[in-house]
């Protein structure tokens, strides 16, 4: 009779162990990584670069984003880091549906907002995602204007400074940025090869010092703030190649005025991806591309997020040319960006050696 | 004087009644006093209409008269709630009548066996005392018949099996002889009365012929409503 | 403490007269199987529509809507915008057919869906792309699919709005076995504004909000929309239907009352038949409480039987109500799929309850009566006649008390529907009761103009039914019952058809009339083409024409309709107005402040000549005033009516959806009938052209089809009647027997008894014919005056057919006839010597 009543409980316990549902975090995930490539244009000559225009959209290329991050401070002394995404994802190329309705054949957009409060410990992030529709999202050039729902990124026509007004439910971001130096073109001339197969790259360009002022709001105080800002600005129909799984992207601001930006693509097998490559920028505007040749990798510590997956958020970077170490070191452990997509993306410090010589900003995909 | 050997089982007193529609008030029971001892064998003797039949069902308490009291065993029966004169009836009334009154629908077995289930005897018991009886009136081998199937004879004696069965002090017939033939009718009187007097039974019965009044113990005659020992008949 | 004998007794009884347990049992499971396949059909309609609505707008809380145009998209655009943290979606749906069959079309944006609905969560993410990129490709519910035959990859052709689209199935979602999804088809937002061509605006904006969320954003919405909590306006549409479905109810309860009265019927007789038993039994001995229970359980057994047989029959029968409940709510009220019964245990419970409850109640008469057979009476018949007829005036009056409570009921009970009913059946049972006491006078009345014409053969029969009352008394009651309901629902049917009819005729003034057909909203009817009007204008013989614009307008009380008519000259004959109207009616009404309302709208929403009704415009809301009530009976919803410049002017909306032409006088329509249509086949979608006479025929043809349910039910409520009738007639007749021998034995022949016993039969056929005609009028002047009035709002007069009491007259006498004659044509034969045999 015993034996009855615990095999009951034990089939009725189970039972009560239903799998979970899928969100619908994962559909829209999965609709993402199963965009269609064909039809769109490719990125595979150098292409003259036009601003303010270029700042605009490039429809007939599948992905394309604004990405802005920064390092900040306030005048008492507390650290901050930021950033600002606007993600936009074709469906279809354009021009190839004639249709009156407004919800058709447009792209997705996901914009995603957080900042970083190393005096509070704390790394808070928004997510808003949907479809561009009749003006829910979309970027437009005079004047300048890139959207998702609520947050936009804007200037007055169409030039700098550009300014942030945005409102999560935790914080709030009043930013302007102004250009320190000129617009660097990545890879080859803005075009930046991810993979050996021709068209699997990006129109790439960076603004990689912007001047920044304005205010963070936080648990109802308002913080005036000041930093430096990286505004990175991509377009293209590529993705990763079958052999490669991920990506660590580095850009430090340096306090002797080089920028360095370095992104290494990881390979399945372990082995760091030729096709990694970065630029160094002078404070003068000069800029000299490296590859991995010049820039070698080694990460020195890791953390683990709730789930079990571990990111490598500490590294050293040996910049073989000027025959420099850097320690870098991020503000907090965990910046990861838990949304429809999930990476780790994070405010850092800079050292050599003992000496902090920089800040910047470090991603880590695919992980 | 025989009938005062034994102590009464049924005392009428002054019983009054008469009929309220048509006639208008001619008392059809004048004035009756009566008296049954225990295991006599009454006849009550009268022509049609004389008011013997009422009379009888005042007996079986079935009829309330308009005045006078009826003990029946010790009971003033009109003085009983209808479910006490139910019951009364039930446990210590038997019935024979002139169209014998069987019910169609069940069998011989299940007729005779009715006043016992009726009075709470359960099945084997019932089975048992049925046989006896039925064997008693001669009709052993037919249980499973219907009534319909059966003669007239035989159905007088299922009905006179059923009013004995349950061993009721009082046995009542109307005119058991009515409805069958002189010879047959003799039979029948046979067995009621040797049956009746075989287990000591009071037996009443009422009738409107010489013959069969002379094979009681008494004879009462009911005329113009009053009572008299063996008086004058006419007819 | 019932004894098994009493019970064999019984059973064996019931085994031996067969044929009265049949129809007893046939009687209470047509009344059971109407009932419950009524009550099948209105909770699997009333669920599906509950379950649909819960699928699709379960975690709906509120819901922004607008007019008949819609809401402008860029509302939603502006909301997410300045209340991103506001769970909304936006819905376009629309009105698509397959075949005859009406299906909702559900467009969604399925990023937004999360909040509210599950129906795109787990499509595979391939389905998904495919959804957001092509331009025809739908989701169709698995059961739906199943239904249809249809499968991921099919093609499949819609009907909109008369326009037929290609589309394409990308996948299935949902179980095979979830019926509540059947008959919406799921899409992306931009393929539906494709679809039904509906560019720029939304049907509604979904969210989930609290009270004070709710409050605050009613204050943020422009004028022209409106915030309206989903359970309302999902109650408010469940109520449309619900009149014609307490109606649908309160007739099946009618046809288990005529079961009823069967069994009391039949169990009377059986008692009777058995009157001398009951004697014998109490006179051994068994108490009034032990007759009681044996008889009342021997007919329990039969009500059960009766019941269980009801309840399979219910079910069967269910399904082909489903079907026309269904369809006459399609065609009345709102788009709706049901094609699965539900068998709800509760209906099924309360059907087989009712069963035996109306058994129970029905058998407990003639029981209770059968330990009133007190032994003495074994041996004296009359003891029952006299009793029954003893006990007419307790009858009388409580017949009359029955009556007048039924009057006082209908009078203090104002709208209610459900009193409206009880006050109807209070009428019928009082009546019924009162039928016994009348049947010895109309006997008597009847006996000598009987004997004159048929000698004393007349004056036998008539004497007889007065003589056997007891018997003869409830026969008649249940023929007069069963003959009552169909001249009542026959009345009250023709009624309406004559006052439709008539109404028709006066409102379709015009000879000639151009609409669209079907329209892919749900909130206007789809729109002519502007070139329409002015070419038909000019064509030769047209002297003018009208024009109309249907549209429904959302309010809190829920959809309005609304016509914005632009009038011809004849066109105002076309009114007839209840009651009397505001002066200077149409030179304010042309003016645009002034409206009409039809007698339904006027009578849900008690409004009257004079009163203000605002109505909700995309500029806010504006207020009009009521200038007169018409006859409408068009629809059961009402109808507003406003001049078509004004509503032009208020809602932007300058379209038309119908026209009526008016031909010079003496113009033959046929020419132009054929011109016109060839006009209109120059439109890109199909339009209808029709005569005058087309219309109201097509129109009377939906009537009928409406009241097929009422004819069905009709034919039910005789079925059961006649089946009581002839279980009647035959115990009667079988109880004549004697009588019967004895005129036999004393030279009657053969076919003289049938003629005595044909002769009884109609009689009491004709009696129950006089009898059911004061009650059928009655239960006529009722449903017409009280219960089509309370649920509709429809005023008519009741109009006494002729045909229709010769009918019912017929019927009776033919039933009487039939019912009486297979035992008569027995009796004649049987020799009298049997019979003469006492039992």
């Amino acid at each position: 009779m015993k034996r009855f009543a615990l095999l009951l409980l034990v089939l009725l316990l189970t039972a009560c162990q239903e799998p979970p549902k899928p969100g619908a975090e994962l559909s829209a995930t999965d609709l993402l990584s199963s965009l269609d490539q064909a039809g769109f244009a490719r990125a595979t000559q150098p292409r003259d670069f036009r601003f303010p225009q270029d700042h605009g959209g490039h429809p007939e290329y599948r992905n394309e984003w604004w990405y802005l991050t920064g390092n900040l401070q306030s005048k008492d002394g507390r650290r901050f880091g930021y950033q600002v995404t606007f993600f936009r994802f074709g469906l279809t190329p354009p021009n190839t549906i004639q249709n009156a309705s407004s919800w058709v054949g447009n792209p997705v957009w996901m914009a995603h907002v957080a900042i970083t409060d190393a005096h509070g410990k704390r790394h808070l992030s928004e997510e808003r995602l949907t479809r561009a529709g009749p003006g829910l999202a979309g970027v437009a050039t005079t004047p300048f204007r890139v959207w998702t729902e609520d947050w936009q990124l804007r200037a007055e026509g169409s030039k700098f400074p550009w300014h942030l007004d945005l409102k999560t439910r935790a914080f709030s971001l009043t930013l302007a940025v102004e250009p320190g130096v000129e617009v660097v073109l990545q890879g080859e001339r803005g075009l930046s090869r991810k993979s050996a197969e021709p068209g699997n790259a990006s129109y790439y360009y960076s603004y990689p010092r912007l001047r920044t002022a304005g205010t963070i709001s936080l648990d109802g105080e308002t913080v005036a703030v000041q930093g430096d800002s990286w505004l990175d600005r991509e377009w293209g129909t590529s993705a990763l190649s079958p052999e490669q799984s991920g990506w660590d992207w580095f850009s430090l601001q340096l306090n002797d005025g080089d920028n360095l930006m370095f992104y290494r693509l990881r390979g399945r097998d372990g082995k760091d991806d030729p096709h990694s490559a970065g630029s160094l920028t002078g404070a003068d505007g000069a800029t000299r591309r490296l590859d991995l040749e010049d820039i070698e990798l080694t990460p020195l510590r890791w953390w683990q997020n709730p789930a079990g997956i571990s990111y490598p958020v500490e590294w050293e970077m040996r910049i073989k040319s000027r025959d420099r170490t850097l320690r870098i070191k991020p503000l907090l452990d965990d910046q990861e960006m838990d949304h429809t997509v999930r990476y780790w993306e994070g405010a850092v410090e800079v050292f050599e050696g003992q000496t902090p010589v920089g800040r910047g900003y470090l991603e880590l995909a695919g992980y | 004087m025989k009938h005062m050997q034994n102590k009464p089982l049924l005392v009428v007193e002054q019983l009054f009644h008469s009929y309220q529609e048509g006639g208008g008030g001619r008392p059809i029971l004048n004035g009756i006093d009566l008296q049954v001892a225990e295991h006599e064998c009454l006849a009550l003797l009268g022509r049609s209409g004389s008011g013997k039949s009422t009379l009888l069902n005042m007996l079986a308490g079935i009829d309330t008269p308009q005045a006078g009291r009826i003990r029946v065993l010790d009971q003033d029966i009109n003085a009983l709630s209808e479910r006490d004169r139910t019951l009364l009836r039930r446990r210590h009334i038997g019935f024979v009548y002139q169209f014998f009154n069987l019910i169609p629908t069940l069998t011989v077995a299940e007729n005779v066996g009715l006043p016992l289930e009726l009075n709470g005897v359960r099945e084997p018991e019932i089975s048992r005392l049925v046989g006896f009886i039925l064997s008693d009136v001669g009709l052993g081998d037919r249980w499973n018949a219907f009534p319909d199937q059966l003669s007239g004879g035989e159905q007088q004696r299922i009905a006179i099996a059923r009013a004995l069965i349950h061993n009721p002090a009082l046995v009542l017939a109307d005119e058991p002889t009515g409805n069958l033939d002189a010879e047959t009718g003799e039979q029948i009187l046979g067995i009621l009365i040797g049956l009746s007097r075989q287990l000591k039974r009071t037996l009443v019965i009422v009738t409107h012929s010489l013959e069969v009044a002379r094979r009681a113990d008494r004879i009462l005659t009911l005329c113009d409503g009053v009572l008299s020992e063996q008086g004058e008949l006419q007819w | 403490m019932v004894g098994s004998r009493l019970w064999r007794a019984g059973l064996r009884h019931q085994r031996r007269h067969t044929w009265q347990a049949i129809l007893s049992v046939l009687g209470i499971a047509l009344g059971v199987a109407v009932v419950m396949a009524v009550g099948l059909a209105n909770q699997s309609a009333s669920r599906a529509f509950e379950l649909t609505m819960e699928q699709i707008s379960g975690r709906v809380s509120h819901q922004i809507i607008g007019g008949p145009g819609g809401i402008p998209e860029r509302l939603y655009t502006r909301l997410r915008m300045e209340h991103p943290y506001l769970p909304s979606a936006p819905v376009v749906e629309g009105v698509v057919r397959i075949g005859e069959e009406q299906l909702t079309l559900l467009g969604v944006d399925p990023l937004a869906e999360r909040p509210f609905r599950d129906l795109t969560l787990d499509t595979p993410p391939a389905v998904l792309n495919q959804l957001l990129t092509r331009r025809d490709g739908l989701l169709i519910p698995a059961y739906s699919a199943q239904r249809l035959g249809l499968q991921a990859g099919s093609r499949l052709t819609l009907d909109i709005a008369g326009r037929a689209r290609e589309t394409e199935i990308l996948a299935l979602f949902g179980g095979r076995s979830q019926a509540a999804l059947d008959g919406v088809l799921v899409t992306d937002i931009g393929v539906a504004q494709t679809l039904l061509t509906q560019y720029g605006t939304l049907d509604r904006i979904d969210l989930a909000l609290d009270g004070a969320q709710a409050a605050r954003l009613r204050g943020w919405l422009p004028p022209g929309v409106q915030l309206v909590e989903t359970e309302q306006r999902t109650a408010a549409m469940a109520g449309m239907s619900q009149a014609f479905q307490t109606n649908l109810t309160a007739m099946s309860l009618l046809a288990l009352l005529v079961g009823g009265f069967l069994i009391y019927n039949t169990a009377t007789f059986s008692v009777l038949q058995r009157r001398r038993q009951f004697g014998i039994m109490r006179l051994l001995g068994a108490t009034r409480g032990e007759v009681f229970r044996a008889i009342l359980a021997e007919q329990m057994i039969i009500g059960l039987l009766g019941t269980l047989l009801g309840m399979g029959a219910g079910i069967l029968l269910a399904r082909e109500l489903l079907w026309l409940v269904t369809r006459t709510i399609n065609d009345l009220y709102f788009a709706l799929t049901v094609s699965r019964l539900d068998l709800a245990p509760p209906i099924l419970l309360t059907g087989a309850l009712l069963g035996l409850l109306t058994t129970l109640i029905a058998a407990s008469v003639p029981a209770w009566e059968a330990t009133r057979s007190s032994p003495q009476s074994v041996n004296r018949r009359s003891v029952i006649e006299r009793r029954s007829h003893r006990a007419l005036p307790w009858l009388l009056l409580i017949g009359l008390a029955g009556m007048g409570g039924g009057l006082v009921l209908v009078q203090s009970s104002e709208r209610s529907l459900l009193l409206g009913f009880a006050a109807l059946f209070c009428f019928i049972m009082g009546y019924c009761l009162l039928v016994p006491s009348l049947v010895p006078p109309l006997s008597r009345l009847l006996q000598r103009p009987l004997a004159s014409a048929f000698g004393s053969i007349g004056r036998l029969a008539s004497r007889g039914i007065d003589a056997t009352l007891s018997r003869t008394g409830p026969a008649i009651a249940a023929l007069t019952l069963a003959i009552a309901a169909t001249i009542g629902m026959g009345i009250m049917v023709e009624s309406f058809r004559d006052t439709v009819g008539q109404w028709l005729a006066q409102t379709v003034q015009g000879d000639i009339y151009v609409s669209a057909t079907h329209s892919a909203s749900q909130r206007a009817s789809a729109p002519l083409p502007d070139w329409l009007p002015s070419r038909i204008q000019q064509l030769e013989g047209v002297a003018e024409i009208s024009s109309g614009r249907h549209v429904t307008l959302e309010s809190e009380r829920g959809p309005v309709h609304l016509l914005a008519i632009g009038l011809a000259s004849r066109s105002y004959r076309g009114f007839r107005f209840k009651g009397g109207t505001l002066p200077d009616l149409w030179a304010r009404f042309a003016a645009g402040d002034l409206l009409l309302i039809s007698e339904p709208y006027a009578y849900h929403q008690r409004l009257q000549v004079g009163d203000p009704l605002p109505l909700l415009t995309p500029d806010g809301v504006v207020s009009f005033t009521v200038g007169g009530i018409f006859f409408d009976y068009g629809s059961d919803r009402g109808l507003v009516v406003m001049p078509r410049e004004r509503y032009a002017a208020l809602w932007h909306d300058a379209q038309i959806t119908t026209l009526g032409v008016y031909l010079q006088p003496g113009q033959p329509s046929g020419p132009l009938l054929t011109r016109i249509k060839q006009l209109a086949g120059q439109a890109e979608q199909p339009l209808r052209v029709r005569a005058n006479r087309e219309i109201l025929e097509q129109s009377l043809e939906i009537f009928d089809r409406t009241f097929t349910i009422t004819r069905v039910l009709r034919l039910l409520v005789i079925a059961v009647a006649f089946v009581g009738i002839l279980s009647a007639m035959m115990a009667l007749e079988l109880e004549r027997a004697r009588e019967h021998a004895i005129l036999r034995a004393t030279g009657l022949t053969p076919r003289q008894l049938l003629g005595q016993v044909s002769l009884q039969t109609l009689l009491m056929g004709l009696m129950a014919a006089l009898l059911a005609m004061p009650l059928g009028w009655l239960m006529a002047e009722i449903l017409v005056h009280v219960i089509n009035l309370r649920a509709f709002g429809w005023s008519m007069p009741s109009q006494l057919s002729p045909t229709i009491l010769l009918e019912a007259t017929g019927f009776a006498l033919v039933a009487a006839l039939l019912a009486g004659l297979y035992p008569s044509l027995r009796m004649a034969r049987t020799r009298p010597a049997l019979a003469l045999r006492e039992e």
